[in-house]
């Protein structure tokens, strides 16, 4: 076992676990290859052990009480590649997510969320190579240990609708892996692996606030930089930083509608430009407490654009905030980072090369580009 | 005192958008909602009383789009706000979609215009009460092309529809169409994805597409909001069982199952075409029953996704999901496990991130994994996209080969070719016109088009491009595939004279229409079409360039012929399995291991049974110098007493319909059929797109066939030389007069 935060809570609480596969024992590249398994065309990842981390991370260094349920568990495995010398993660402290451990963490996880009454939140992330035939299917460190690849991977989709049994009444399923169709998934279109858990005919479903993401639509892939952290886990890293949260009575949270309203925006920004994330929602919930007011991006400018150079910009927020002025003229927009909120966003040309003009704007995602047109 | 937001919405065409269901919701200066998410129409927009302050006011559109404004309510009692919806999508035609779905419009992008779709094509297919589906004339009732989307508006009767796409870039995908009195399609370049289209469509019931909009979004507030506004659409299920079964999947999406029981019964047992009700009930009862623990439910649940699987595919995604679901959980059995089994077929198949099913694959019937790409064999009902080619216009008959064309303005003169190049006077041979022009005028300027090549005094190449894209290509008498049917039966009615009834052949000739596409024909029709055809009178092999190792089993090359002069693909062995479904195995020749050939026939029997296969194999190895490949077909009533005759086609063959006309008789025979005179027109039609002339007969001496009679269903000729061209005569004699009167 892997605990890397184990905060016994009273009462509903948030149990993780965290997947992240980067080394693959059998795959070509890794440490005994395995000639069964070149077919796929997979090979070693560096992306998904610091994506997993990174996430993790987030969520260990998360202020426990600031969930909505509060955090109390978080379990971690990685592997990673032979020679993926950079990655300083301390990888070795953690289990290795071969198919056996991960289902050992599964069945972990399992009972803590389904202890304690039934308000749990649980949070599923898996980064690692993924499949796809009718569905997902995720494959474990191990994969091509056996004659029989599929026993070292196991079916998302089936996992996922069995967990509806689950008494956590909020669950997060996050998916960071490829759906693509491989040669041998043509082959075998419904291949045999197995989910770890089996949905049940008779499962009563408890689950009231689902929050399901696949990083990345059938038959696509979902990418990283090469040693970097995934791009979507980058959104959802963005996303819990407050990209997707809402001002509730004063009090700024994460809510499981905006996370999956807003997640394919920040992946693009992140740079996945090529995925787009299939979401699962039912009722939304809120799921994380900020501790103040999210900042963005705000760039503004004038058009057109040789105004720029002429203009004295200034801002003010409206409620509270006093009037800035930009420092000095410049022939390119104003960058700035500012709490959410409605701007004023102003323009006065002092040699009268322009027409004075303002514009009330608000601030409420990433990046916001503006621009004030002049006459 | 209290201030008032007047939200209005500006519209190019406020009879499409103006109905459509929109949310607006009102942040105050901390962002914090204090107003909405808000339902309102554009064409009449909505009044809003906040207090004088300062606001944020959002227009979620169910493309996912929003629009925000924001306000100074602070001196004025009254603050106009206003969005403009002519941005989505920057076209007209293009906004009703840009505003219900995910819309992408690149400036810099030639969208359909690029190269990647060029003659990329569409087709619509229709399926039958009896379950199978026929190639519909393509008729939409307006039609809009620009770079950014293509867009038909249908009125579609209550039968499913499926739209094909596919092209030589473009790979072939099959989406399901809701089928209502008005139904607006998209078809979008996928930026992301070379030659790949993005596909929509939109119902009249704009309140459904709105509440289906928020939905795939994941915003299930706004959709909850929607509700109030939405939940009309139960009350109107008769009148529309498409919108009643997006408010089913809502319902089923937030666990109302109490406001479900009430008419989720209804929507399945009303609307047998429509699989989505059964599913949303089944759902609807599994989730009680889980409650309950109620076995006679869970029978009843599995009773309806059974059910279901029977109707065909569902028309959402969603459907298709949770039957596989559904089905999955109860496939302890074999008659579920079937079921499955056939919906699977297509869920491999299926883009899941669609919102209605869409698949790849060759026709509605044939799910496919691996991409086709390319024309289909048979042109019926086809438009082309956007952007074509010289060769793909020619070939699909609006422009004639020999037709001459200026470069205007210029004295360049140009004739078409028959493989649908442009010749110019200078010898050179140019495939696109835009390439000519750019040559003679040694200049690349863009604006260079199809409309500088002239036809006649004003008509332009880009013209006929127009009609081209507009036109559904209709099935040409010509079409190989239609001779083969129509040879196929004119042998088999006459094997059959005076046994066969009219009434049998019809509803055969129905299925074959509904293999290649030709559509239904009487054989009252089939026969006036044959003496109407110039069809050859000869049987003679096509003495093309093809070689005679090539030729596949003429039409009525039976089942049941001599193997051991097999030079030809037939077929070696018929099952019939339990389940009624048939196994034929098929020994295919003179095609090398690993090509792709394409098998393809019916089976036939003399009570009636009938059933069409097709099916894209590759040729295995041959073990003992024979390659057998498997052809299954689902169960069509074989009679395990009675012979079987299979007619096979093998792709890349070439084909050699036989017309005969009757003739006066000579003395002790009661009948005579005379094959015609003349090349077959097929051929006509196969050099003139080879370029090849036939080569002349080398001899003509009569070779003896294996019998003076024709006895059975085969006959035996040997000793054919390859290259020679050889006539051969088919005499009918009968017990029974051959009538088509019964």
């Amino acid at each position: 076992m892997t605990l890397i935060l184990d905060n016994p809570i009273q009462g509903r609480a948030t149990h993780a676990l965290v997947v992240g596969v980067g080394g693959y024992d059998h795959l070509p590249g890794g440490d005994r290859e395995m000639p069964g398994v070149k077919g796929f065309g997979l090979g070693q990842l560096t992306s998904p052990p610091r994506s997993a981390q990174a996430f993790a991370s987030f969520l260990t260094t998360s202020r426990v009480h600031d969930w909505a349920a509060p955090l109390s568990t978080v379990d971690l495995l990685i592997s990673t590649a032979p020679r993926d010398d950079e990655f300083t993660g301390t990888s070795g402290q953690y289990e290795r997510p071969s198919r056996q451990l991960i289902q050992d963490a599964f069945d972990r996880w399992w009972d803590r969320c389904d202890a304690g009454g039934g308000a749990n939140t649980a949070i599923f992330y898996f980064c690692g190579h993924g499949l796809q035939a009718t569905n997902q299917v995720l494959l474990a460190s191990d994969f091509g240990a056996t004659g029989n690849p599929w026993m070292q991977a196991f079916d998302f989709n089936k996992t996922r609708q069995a967990f509806r049994a689950n008494r956590a009444e909020t669950q997060i399923f996050l998916v960071d892996a490829c759906r693509e169709v491989k040669t041998p998934t043509v082959e075998v279109p419904d291949p045999a692996a197995p989910a770890l858990r089996e949905p049940e005919r008779r499962q009563v479903e408890h689950c009231e606030h689902d929050l399901t993401i696949q990083a990345t639509a059938p038959t696509k892939r979902a990418y990283g930089p090469e040693r970097g952290v995934s791009y979507f886990t980058q959104a959802l890293l963005q996303a819990f930083a407050g990209s997707a949260a809402g001002n509730q009575n004063g009090t700024w949270w994460v809510r499981s509608d905006l996370v999956a309203s807003r997640i394919g925006e920040l992946l693009r920004l992140a740079g996945g430009t090529e995925q787009r994330p299939v979401t699962t929602t039912q009722t939304p919930v809120t799921l994380y407490r900020l501790d103040g007011v999210p900042t963005f991006s705000l760039v503004f400018g004038c058009k057109p654009a040789e105004a720029t150079r002429k203009a004295e910009l200034a801002y003010t927020q409206y409620g509270d905030g006093p009037r800035q002025q930009r420092p000095r003229r410049m022939a390119v927009p104003w960058k700035l980072t500012v709490p959410a909120g409605i701007y004023l966003l102003e323009a006065t040309f002092p040699d009268g090369a322009f027409q004075n003009a303002q514009k009330p704007v608000s601030v409420e995602s990433l990046l916001n580009s503006e621009t004030l047109d002049v006459r | 005192m209290s201030a008032q937001l007047d939200i209005q919405v500006a519209e190019s065409r406020p009879l499409e958008t103006g109905r459509i269901p929109v949310l607006v919701s009102v942040l105050n200066s901390e962002l914090e909602t204090v107003v909405g998410p808000v339902p309102f129409v554009p064409s009449e927009g909505t009044a809003i009383q906040v207090d004088p302050g300062i606001y944020v006011v959002h227009l979620d559109t169910p493309s996912g789009q929003r629009l925000s404004k924001a306000v100074d309510a602070r001196e004025s009692p009254n603050q106009l706000v206003s969005f403009d919806l002519h941005a989505l999508s920057g076209h007209e035609a293009l906004e009703k979609t840009a505003l219900l779905k995910p819309f992408d419009s690149q400036e810099q992008s030639p969208g359909l215009d690029a190269a990647g779709f060029r003659s990329a094509w569409i087709r619509l297919w229709k399926r039958q009460t009896s379950g199978q589906w026929l190639l519909s004339p393509f008729t939409p009732l307006a039609t809009d092309h620009n770079r950014d989307g293509v867009r038909y508006d249908f009125s579609l009767p209550m039968f499913p529809h499926t739209l094909q796409i596919g092209g030589p870039q473009t790979k072939w995908r099959l989406f399901a169409l809701p089928v209502q009195e008005s139904v607006t399609v998209t078809i979008a370049p996928d930026h992301a994805r070379h030659g790949e289209v993005i596909t929509t469509a939109i119902t009249g019931n704009d309140v459904a597409e709105s509440l289906l909009g928020y939905l795939g979004l994941g915003l299930t507030a706004h959709a909850e909001a929607l509700w109030p506004m939405a939940e009309d659409l139960l009350q109107h299920k008769f009148r529309d069982p498409i919108g009643a079964a997006v408010g089913g999947y809502f319902l089923l999406r937030l666990r109302r199952l109490g406001r479900l029981r009430e008419w989720a019964a209804n929507l399945a047992d009303n609307f047998g075409w429509l699989p989505d009700g059964a599913i949303i009930d089944g759902w609807l009862h599994l989730h009680m029953a889980r409650q309950n623990n109620d076995d006679d439910e869970y029978t009843l649940v599995r009773d309806r996704f059974l059910d279901a699987a029977s109707r065909g595919l569902p028309l959402y995604t969603e459907g298709l999901r949770l039957l596989v679901d559904g089905l999955t959980l109860f496939a302890d059995s074999a008659e579920v496990r079937n079921a499955l089994e056939g919906v699977r077929r297509y869920a491999d198949c299926v883009d899941w991130a669609a919102t209605t099913v869409t698949f790849r694959g060759h026709d509605p019937d044939r799910p496919d994994m691996v991409p086709q790409l390319g024309v289909p064999d048979s042109t019926a009902g086809m438009v082309f996209l956007q952007n074509l080619s010289l060769a793909d216009i020619v070939q699909a008959g609006f422009l004639a080969p020999g037709t001459t064309v200026q470069l205007r303005g210029t004295g360049v003169e140009g004739v078409i070719t028959p493989n649908g190049e442009l010749q110019l006077d200078t010898g050179q041979t140019y495939s696109d016109p835009d390439a000519a022009a750019a040559e003679m005028l040694t200049t690349t300027a863009p604006q260079i088009r199809w409309h500088d090549w002239t036809v006649g005094a004003s008509k332009t190449l880009a013209m006929i491009a127009d009609e081209a894209r507009s036109t559904s290509i209709q099935a040409e008498p010509s079409d190989p595939i239609e001779r083969l049917g129509l040879a196929a039966l004119t042998i088999w009615t006459l094997k059959r004279a005076g046994i066969t009834r009219v009434r049998d052949v019809t509803r055969s000739y129905d299925r074959l229409g509904s293999v290649n596409g030709v559509g239904q024909r009487s054989i009252t029709e089939i026969t006036r079409a044959l003496a109407a055809s110039d069809l050859s009178p000869t049987t003679s092999p096509p003495d093309l360039t093809m070689s005679q190792s090539n030729l596949p089993d003429q039409p009525a090359d039976l089942a049941r012929r001599d193997e051991t002069l097999a030079v030809n693909s037939h077929v070696r062995t018929v099952e019939l399995k339990a389940d009624g479904s048939v196994v034929l195995t098929v020994h295919v020749f003179s095609f090398g291991a690993g090509r792709s050939v394409e098998i393809s026939g019916y089976i036939t029997q003399n009570s009636g049974a009938f059933a069409p296969f097709s099916t894209n194999q590759s040729v295995p190895a041959p073990v003992a110098g024979v390659s057998s490949v498997t052809v299954n077909v689902p169960a069509m009533g074989l009679n395990p007493g009675e012979d079987v005759e299979v007619i096979t086609r093998v792709a890349e063959a070439q084909i050699w319909p036989t017309v005969l006309r009757a003739e006066v008789a000579e003395q002790n025979v009661k009948a005579t059929w005379r094959s015609k005179n003349d090349i077959p027109a097929v051929h006509e039609q196969l050099e003139s797109r080879s370029g090849d002339r036939p080569t002349p007969a080398a001899a003509e001496s009569p070779i003896p066939a294996s019998g003076s009679q024709l006895r059975g269903s085969s006959v035996t000729v040997k000793g054919l030389q390859q290259g020679t061209k050889y006539h051969i005569t088919v005499e009918v004699a009968s017990d029974e007069p051959w009538s088509t009167n019964q």
